[in-house]
Formats: structure tokens, C-alpha cells, sequence
């Protein structure tokens, strides 16, 4: 049996945002059948004991897609390391690093069922000359990966479309 | 690379797996997608209360921009809006009846990511999205094979005494009064 819970505002309400600046985003093609390899090597430098600020992996086709991870500069270089020295980085001509890139992050009540919250953001950055890198929604979180010097002129568009405690 | 390197040897501790409901996954694709097509569609959604549970979105020129997630009960409305924008029709693929495994907590660690990887690829059980949120990690496969990668999963990894993998059981909508 399913319990339906009516929620509507006219502004969605956030819990606040939280901005990181001078990130790397690394972005890596994982090639069909390749993906049990990358599981063993991302065990390998989980023990370099870093922490991401985000993850994510899509699609390409045909079973290809592409990792993305951002994380602080020192450890992407950590990482470019422990990678270069499995893999010969300079055939690899689907493996590309990108810095700096800043990330505004934000979550709020029952972001994951509530429809508009996308539409919410990208309004306030579309046409405003923000480009947009990356966007993930997953959960209640939103996050948005911006080119450098980027987080200043997106803050105060999102501060306007959303309810900031 | 030997099982005992990587620490496969020992089963990670989490604190839960939820599984989502059925799902469609919708790809745009890059194509010669006009820049005011992905606007176009989320405004479509959202002004059609069509909510969006999970989205993958690069702006770095690959043949799909991005990718997201509906209700599967949603999908003939979403369909019937995308007939009406031939721009939208031309760039958009569907794949049917997909779900969503999350399992937390990540503790923004590599290695709950990298097992993931290493066992789903093994076992080739295809991965159409994967994206972390605050505290978890959320893959798309297929809906029909969600138990199986439960399943797979739970050969290194260990839940607290007496969880189990669930699915929400309360469905909360947004509706404009």
C-alpha cells in the first residue's frame, strides 16, 4: 500500500549551500568490459585515504560510459600518478583532467520527489552566461560543477531561486 | 593485482541499500542538440508536476549530454510532451524499465565505488548511470536485476543485524494547491 504526502511551496527551500573552489574534475572513459579493472585500481587509491566532493558515471553506449570524479587538487595529482604508472596516460586519449573548477552543492526537504527543482536552477543560470559543467541530481542533493570564477556570478541567480535559511 | 592487495578479502561495513521503483531512463542525446533543447525539456517536466528522481547532466561534448530518471508510470505523459517538440523527439532515447540501487553511507571514499565497480563488472551487469549524493551511491541497471545485484553485492559487503535491502514504502508528490 502506498501513503501519498501533498508538498508544495513557491520557492523551494534549501538547507544551504556549500561552495568548494580550486577543485580537479577528472574525467575518465571506461571502455566495455573494462569496469571490473577500474573497480580494483579505484580500491587501490581508496587506500591513499582521500575524500571526493563528487562522483558520478554516464552513459556513453554500447555499454561504454564515463567516470567523473572531483576531488581536491593534491589528490588528483596523487591519483594522475597512481594511474599513470597502470595505464600509459599518453595513449590515452580518453582521459582528461580539468582545473580549476568550482562545485556549489545544496540539498533540500524531499528534493528527490519533487518535481521543478532542476528546472528551478537551470532557469536561474540559463542565459545568464553560466555555464554549466556538470549537473547531478541524486537524492535531496543537487550539485553543480562550474568553470573557474564561475561560483560567483551563479551564487547570487541560485540565492534568488531558492530559499536559503 | 592479487584479492588480498585491494581488500577484497574483508566485507565492507555499510549501513543500508535501498531500491528504488520502476524507472525509465531517458537519454539526450548531444547530437546536433540546439543549445534551448535541455531548458525546453526540463520546463516541460516541471510544468507537466512530472518530477525527475535522479539526473546526470555534462556540458563536455560526448554523444549523450546526459541522463535521467522517471517514474515508469509517468513515462506515456513524458513521451506524449517529447511528440509535440520534434527537436526533443530527434535527440531523446529511452531505456525501459531501469531502477536505482543506493547503498550508504560513501564516506566520500573511494572504496564502496571501486567494489561496486569490480563485482558489477564482473558479473556484466550493465550500468546505465551511477552518481553519489550526500552520503550513497546510486547505480542504474536494469529493474528486472536489482535483487541479483543485491545479491552480488552482499558477498562483500555487510548490513547491521536484522536490515535488510528496502524499498520506500511512503510516496511523497509535490502538487501545486
Amino acid at each position: 500500500m502506498e501513503t501519498f504526502a501533498v508538498y508544495w511551496e513557491p520557492k523551494p527551500k534549501t538547507y544551504g549551500f556549500k561552495e568548494v573552489i580550486d577543485l580537479s574534475l577528472l574525467n575518465i572513459e571506461i571502455k566495455p568490459g573494462k569496469m571490473s579493472q577500474w573497480g580494483l585500481m579505484l580500491m587501490e587509491l581508496a587506500d591513499l585515504d582521500f575524500g571526493f566532493h563528487l562522483i558520478l558515471a554516464k552513459y556513453s553506449t554500447h555499454q561504454k560510459f564515463r567516470l567523473y570524479i572531483l576531488l581536491e587538487k593534491p589528490w588528483a595529482d596523487h591519483v594522475l600518478s597512481y594511474i599513470g604508472r597502470k595505464i600509459d596516460l599518453d595513449s590515452e586519449k580518453d582521459f582528461h583532467l580539468t582545473y580549476p573548477v568550482e562545485l556549489i552543492s545544496f540539498q533540500g526537504p524531499h528534493f528527490g520527489d519533487r518535481y521543478g527543482i532542476a528546472d528551478t536552477a537551470f532557469k536561474a543560470l540559463d542565459g545568464q552566461g553560466v555555464p554549466i559543467l556538470i549537473t547531478v541530481c541524486s537524492g535531496a542533493a543537487v550539485y553543480i560543477v562550474l568553470p573557474e570564477k564561475k561560483l560567483k556570478e551563479a551564487r547570487p541567480l541560485l540565492l534568488e531561486a531558492f530559499e536559503v535559511p | 593485482m592479487s584479492i588480498i592487495q585491494t581488500g577484497l578479502d574483508k566485507k565492507i561495513q555499510i549501513n543500508g541499500i535501498k531500491l528504488s521503483t520502476k524507472l525509465v531512463q531517458i537519454n539526450l542525446l548531444n547530437g546536433s542538440l540546439p543549445e534551448n533543447t535541455r531548458p525546453l525539456f526540463f520546463r516541460l517536466l516541471s510544468q507537466n508536476q512530472i518530477n525527475i528522481p535522479f539526473i546526470l547532466l555534462t556540458g563536455m561534448g560526448e554523444n549523450i549530454l546526459g541522463s535521467c530518471c522517471v517514474e515508469s508510470e509517468d513515462i506515456n505523459r513524458v513521451k506524449k510532451l517529447i511528440d509535440k517538440e520534434p527537436t526533443l523527439k530527434q535527440n531523446i532515447e529511452f531505456i525501459p524499465s531501469v531502477g536505482a540501487l543506493s547503498i550508504f553511507p560513501h564516506h566520500s571514499n573511494l572504496k564502496l565505488l571501486g567494489l561496486s565497480f569490480y563485482l558489477f563488472g564482473k558479473q556484466r551487469l550493465p550500468l546505465y548511470g551511477m552518481a553519489s549524493s550526500i552520503s550513497s551511491l546510486t547505480f542504474i541497471t536494469n529493474y528486472s536485476q536489482l535483487d541479483e545485484a543485491v545479491s552480488i553485492l552482499l558477498e562483500h559487503i555487510d548490513l547491521p543485524p536484522n536490515h535488510a535491502p528496502f524499498r520506500p514504502e511512503i510516496h511523497v508528490i509535490q502538487k501545486k494547491r
